[in-house]
Order: structure tokens, then sequence, then C-alpha cells
């Protein structure tokens, strides 16, 4: 008697645990699926062409001190400081992802899309953009300026380290 | 053999008062055949449509152009679109009022919030397929959008796009989802809510309802299918007829538009976010919303109304205050946080606390008062409690779409429609 019930016992459990291994066979094949899924769904993350894509902008001798050079088309502004360093600002606003315009009347950056403005170093003059907007790093080679328009980078205030200088 | 398959949908028999009209008002019904208008339209259109940013444009030029009938059929699946989102919300709500979603309606309320879910997801990757001005950056936006979900936004967002810009990959993935993907899930959700709802004995009825006596199905219950969905074609092939779906001009990745506005049913977010702190707005009241929609059917149903609409007594009355206040709370607050702007009246504050915790513990205190209120003066059981806040919360929504949609105008100014 207690024989037989100790022996039915050890079999439900052992059901129970082969149903509890294929519970979690069943939970882990989802997830891989969903995983492929996710990763069929942004396929350049595998190949990495994106991580750079140099463009470039010209020679540095035909950007003056203090002026800024739209490149829309590539989607960045070229600004050269007063003290003859380099940065590229992304065109994105940093509120939702509009294309923002340069407004040269009030030396200002703004957004169409819910007028947040950005002042010439790329800080917020207002919101709703939450941060200053991102740039693209800039390199320059024999005089040349590369600016890798596929790497954008967030930056919390404008400073000067941010810039780049010719050699 | 017509009917061998009739009776696979339906049982051969139902009780009388099932088929009363306004007690479901066929809501799911017109929800389910409004997805049959919904796969036959698009089929007719995907003939047409070329998924890549060359040339999509200009195929729904020609569908709208070149086409016979094809205006026609492109206005008849985009007003369809949008009316299946508020037919499934309209039908939730019936959900909700005559407490059907308890006990053996768990399952059918889960999969009809999925969904309600994959419907907004197939009129947001269908956003994107005209590749106009207006999809373009509304796509553009609800993407900005996603990256405020903190943590995982980033991850979300380049995974949804496929890569950085909305692009060719974009517009590829989201084709697919659109005419492959989500209608096979969606099919999958409906046989099983159908199913589960006929497991429960067919749509909720009150006690005495429960008793009527049976009828066929055949002819009774299909006579009345057959009748709402007449009316619901009639319905959206005059409004095809007379209006168009809209049409802006080509993507211009370069030029943003003024104001840049998400697609209709995410403004009420997109208004939100303009209120709250990204992290308040993208996780923390989503993530109540989610609890509190999974919480309801698992909650104890102490009421004895089930089946019947505001069969509490009091119930009319709870509504009928929980309404107003919902819609008017609403624009107080959009009013004060726009006048009183707290990130600018206390600039020193951390945003998480100005936008954040301020306008959520007033929001909670004005909450509690109201529910102590309600409490003493209607005495509501726990069931019409989940009613009126289901209520409160859904309006809310409607109200904050409201003020998103016909209320924000350049710049995302406020101003008068
Ligand atoms: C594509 C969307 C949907 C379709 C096609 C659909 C279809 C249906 C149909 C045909 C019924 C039978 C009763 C009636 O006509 O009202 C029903 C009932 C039900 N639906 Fe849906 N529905 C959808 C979305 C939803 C949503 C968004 C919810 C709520 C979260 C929901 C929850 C329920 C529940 C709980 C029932 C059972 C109600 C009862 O037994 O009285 N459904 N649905
Ligand atoms: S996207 Fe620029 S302000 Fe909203």
């Amino acid at each position: 008697m207690n024989k037989t019930s100790q022996k039915q016992e050890s079999i439900t459990t052992r059901r129970d645990f082969i149903k509890t291994l294929w519970k979690i066979a069943g939970i882990a094949a989802i997830f891989e699926f969903t995983y492929v899924g996710f990763s069929i769904f942004n396929p350049r993350k595998k190949t990495q062409i994106s991580e750079t894509s140099l463009f470039n902008a010209g020679n540095i001798d035909s950007f003056k001190n203090g002026t800024l050079t739209q490149f829309r088309a590539n989607k960045f502004f070229l600004y050269r400081h007063a003290d003859g360093g380099f940065i590229a600002f992304s065109v994105k606003c940093t509120h939702l992802g509009c294309s923002i315009n340069w407004v040269a009347e009030r030396n200002q950056f703004i957004c169409p899309c819910h007028s947040s403005h950005f002042d010439i170093m790329g800080n917020v003059l207002s919101s709703p953009a939450p941060r200053p907007l991102d740039s693209f790093p800039v390199i320059i080679s024999n005089n040349n300026i590369l600016i890798n328009t596929a790497k954008s980078v967030k930056r919390s205030k404008f400073s000067t380290n941010q810039l780049t200088y010719a050699q | 053999m017509k009917h061998n398959f009739i009776f696979h949908l339906h049982p051969k028999k139902i009780r009388e008062s099932s088929i009363r009209f306004n007690l479901t008002f066929g809501l799911g019904g017109m929800a389910a055949f409004l997805f049959v208008i919904q796969v036959f339209s698009g089929l007719l259109l995907k003939y047409h449509y070329q998924p890549n940013p060359a040339n999509a444009y200009d195929s729904i030029l020609y569908i709208n152009n070149g086409l016979i009938f094809g205006k026609l059929v492109r206005n008849i699946h985009h007003w369809s679109a949008i009316i299946m989102i508020l037919i499934a919300f309209l039908h939730m709500m019936r959900v909700v009022l005559t407490e059907a979603f308890y006990n053996k309606r768990k399952n059918s309320w889960f999969t009809g919030i999925s969904m309600l879910i994959i419907i907004i997801l197939f009129n947001f990757t269908g956003y994107l397929l005209p590749w106009d001005q207006l999809s373009y950056w509304a796509i553009t936006i609800s993407a900005g959008l996603i990256e405020y979900i903190p943590g995982a936004g980033t991850i979300l967002r380049k995974a949804i796009v496929g890569g950085c810009d909305i692009n060719e990959i974009t517009l590829s993935n989201f084709y697919h989802l659109h005419t492959g993907f989500l209608p096979l899930i969606l099919l999958i959700l409906a046989i099983w809510h159908f199913w589960k709802i006929r497991k429960a004995g067919g749509v909720i009825m009150s006690k005495t309802d429960n008793n009527s006596k049976m009828i066929d199905t055949v002819p009774h219950l299909i006579k009345r299918e057959a009748i709402v969905a007449l009316a619901l074609t009639a319905f959206i092939l005059l409004m095809s007829i007379f209006i168009d779906a809209p049409l802006h001009e080509r993507a211009n990745p370069i030029e943003s538009p003024n104001p840049a506005k998400a697609p209709w049913y995410f403004l009420g977010f997109q208004e939100i976010l303009l209120h709250f702190n990204p992290f308040i707005a993208t996780a923390l009241l989503p993530l109540l919303l989610l609890l509190f929609i999974i919480y309801m059917p698992l909650s104890k149903n102490d009421s004895n109304t089930t089946g019947l609409w505001f069969g509490f007594e009091h119930s009319k009355k709870l509504f009928i205050v929980t309404m107003p206040i919902s819609i008017f709370g609403t624009i107080l607050f959009v009013l004060v946080s726009e006048l009183f702007a707290p990130q600018s009246l206390f600039p020193s504050i951390s945003p998480i606390i100005a936008t954040g915790l301020i306008p959520l513990v007033f929001i909670s205190i004005i909450m509690l008062i109201l529910l102590k209120a309600a409490k003493k003066y209607l005495a509501p059981s726990k069931t019409q409690i989940i009613q009126s806040v289901f209520i409160l919360l859904s309006l809310s929504y409607i109200t904050f779409t409201a003020i998103g949609i016909f209320f924000r105008g350049e710049g995302m100014e406020l101003m008068w429609p």
C-alpha cells in the first residue's frame, strides 16, 4: 500500500518535472523568436555599414571664424567658432526629431514643429527640446573637414572642448 | 453547408434577450466586419502600391488618379481604419459598462485589449505608407516619442525604424507588418476571442435575461448581423464617396511642416508629453494604466447588476458626475500647466519634480477627495468604482486627444480651431 502510493507520487513528480521542462522550453522559444524577429527588423546592426560615413565639407580656409554654413541636404550645420574651432550640429531637433531651420535675423535655430529655439552653439533657448542639438564628430585631415554623419553625439552644454581645431 | 459554416461561429440556439440591440449595440460584430472590409480593400490597394521611397508616393497618386475606383477603395480603407479604432474603443466601453470582463470573460478581456493594441499598430504602420509630408513627419515624431521611454527607448526606436532615420528600411518593415504579420495575429486573436465568448455562454446577460427563451440563430441572429453589416457598409461607402483621404506633398526629409503632429490617436500622448516629464509620460503613466487594465478582470465582482447598463441604483449618477469632472479637469489641467509652466516658474527645481511629482501629487489629492465624496454620497461597489475610474481615464485621454487635434496650431501653440 505504502509502496504503491510512493510510486505514484514519484510518477506525478516526474511528470510534473517534464511538464515544467516543456514550459521552460516554450518560454525560451518565445524569447528566441522575439529576438530573431527584432534582429530582422534592424538589418544594419549586423553589417555595421552605418558606423562611419565621412562627408567632405571642403577646405578649412573656405570657412570664416564665427560663421555658420548650412549643409541641410546632408543633415548638419557646420559652425566655425570665433576661436577657429569647428563643430557640426545635427539638423534633428532634440525634442522629437524634426528638421530645424536657421533663422539668420534672430541668430537662432528654430524648430518648425513645436518651436524649440536654440542659440548658435546649439544650446536650448526655449523648450520643449530637452537638451542641446546633437553634434557629429569632425575630423580635419589635410586641411579638409570631414564630418562623420553616421554618428550623432548627445551633448549636455556647449563647451570649447567639443570643438575640433586644425593642427 | 452554409449553415455548417455559421455554426462554427455561433451556437445553434441562443437566448432571445442576447440579441437585443441595446445590450451590445452590435459593436463587437461591427469591429469584426470592419476587419473584413479592411482585408479586402487592403488587398485591392496592395496590387498597385509599391513599398519603396522612390515609388510609394507615385503609386498612391496612380491609385488616386489613374485607377478606376482606386480613389474610392483608398478612401474606404482610410475611413474604415479610423472607424475601426472608434468602434473597438466603444466596444470596450460597452464591455466595461455591462461588467462583462469578469470571471469566464477574463480571457476575452485580455485578447480584446491585445486586439485594440494591434488595431492601433495597424493604423500606425499604415500611416507611413503614402510617403507624403504628413506621414513621413508623423512617423518621425512618433519615433521621437518612443525614444523618451527610459532605458529601452533608443533600442526600441532603432528596432522599429530599422536604423537611424525613417528610410527605405522603415518603409519595408512597416509595409510587411501592415500587410502580413499584423493581419495574421489579429485573425488568430479574433478567433480566440470568439471561441472564449462562446465557451462563456455567449454575451453577458442579466439574471432575468438569462432565463429568456431560446431561439434559433438562423435566422434571428444572422438577420441582425446582416442588417448591422449592411448599414455600416452604406455609411462607409457614403463617407468614402464624399470625403477624400488626405494626401499631402511628397515626403521631404529635409523640410518639416509646421506644426508637425503625430497620427491623431497618438496626439493625446503627444499632448501629455508637453505637460509631464518624459519619464512620467512614457513610462510611469502607461505602466500604471497597464496594471489597472490587468487588475480589472482579476478583481472581485461584488455587484449583482452584471449584464445591465447602469444597473446599480446610483451608477448613472456616479457616471454623470465622473464625465464632466474628467473632461473639464483635463482642460483645466492643460490651461494651468500652459499658463503657469511649472518648469519656467521654478527653473531651479529638477524637471522630474516640477513637471512630474508636483502635478502627480496634485492630481492624486484631488482624485482621493473625489473618491471619498463619491463613497460618502453614492455608496458605489468596487465594480462601480472600477467602471468610473475607467470612464475617467478614457474621457481624459479623449480630451487630451481633442486638444491635440483641434487646439494646437503653428508651433504647437494653443489656439482656437
Ligand atoms: C478587432 C477588434 C475586436 C473585435 C473584432 C471584437 C469582436 C467581438 C465580438 C463579435 C463580440 C461579441 C459581442 C458583441 O458583439 O459585443 C465581442 C465580445 C467581447 N469583446 Fe471584443 N472585439 C474586439 C475588440 C475588443 C476590445 C478592444 C476589448 C476590450 C478590451 C474586447 C473585449 C470583449 C469582451 C470582454 C467580450 C465579451 C463580452 C460579453 O460577453 O458580453 N474586444 N468582441
Ligand atoms: S520636434 Fe522640434 S520642437 Fe518638437
